[in-house]
């Protein structure tokens, strides 16, 4: 049965070296994002105190700038031509990762994927994780 | 999967840690890139120079 769905994960993946959180920090002098911004660490917190971790202005930092400075980063050899291949013979890809939306949302735009799972960041402020253990219930859906 | 109406025997999954053992146990096909080796993880091709073409060719049976 031929492969109609790829899914990959963002960092370590498609992104090589640092995560993109620690990237993006970095770019902006704020090396502490790398755990402050990482939705790991938020782990038993309730959506409040999620929503107070974060910090002030963070939805309203635009993605470009940040995943611009995240893709010095170095993205992982092959990725380009991988996409390539695969969109050419009709193979539907997707992101599935612990990032954050709208992080993920334009490497998936980058990369041509027409899906993606990710954290949830929502108008009024809440957040809506994805796991690791969640990440096969995000490529079900 | 749902949304395009396919198994999990049409999907492929890419990952590099332990973080990604859902994703990679709910795809058919599942490829783990990077050096570090995937224990605990039955049945996943290991491709450690990491190179996505390379996994994409398998992916395609290039």
């Amino acid at each position: 049965m031929p492969t109609r769905l790829v899914a990959f994960d963002l960092d370590g993946k498609l992104i090589r070296g640092r995560n993109s959180l620690a990237v993006i920090g970095a770019a902006l002098c704020r090396p502490e994002w790398e755990k402050q911004m990482e939705i790991l660490y938020m782990r038993g917190e309730t959506p409040e105190e999620m929503r107070s971790g974060l910090i002030r202005g963070w939805s309203s930092l635009q993605a470009s700038f940040l995943v611009s400075s995240s893709t010095r980063g170095g993205l992982a050899p092959g990725v380009d031509e991988a996409f390539q291949l695969l969109h050419e013979r009709h193979v539907t890809t997707a992101i599935v990762s612990i990032s954050w939306v709208f992080i993920v949302e334009w490497f998936a735009k980058r990369f041509g994927t027409a899906y993606w799972a990710a954290v949830g960041f929502n108008p009024e402020g809440s957040v809506t994780p994805l796991w690791p253990e969640d990440k096969g219930r995000g490529l079900n859906d | 999967m749902a949304t395009l109406h396919i198994t999990r025997h049409e999907v492929a999954a890419v990952g590099d840690s332990p973080r990604d053992a859902s994703l990679l146990r709910t795809a058919r096909h599942s490829f783990y890139v990077g050096t570090d080796s995937p224990e605990g993880l039955d049945g996943i091709q290991h491709y450690p120079d990491g190179n996505i073409a390379a996994v994409a060719r398998v992916i395609l049976r290039l």
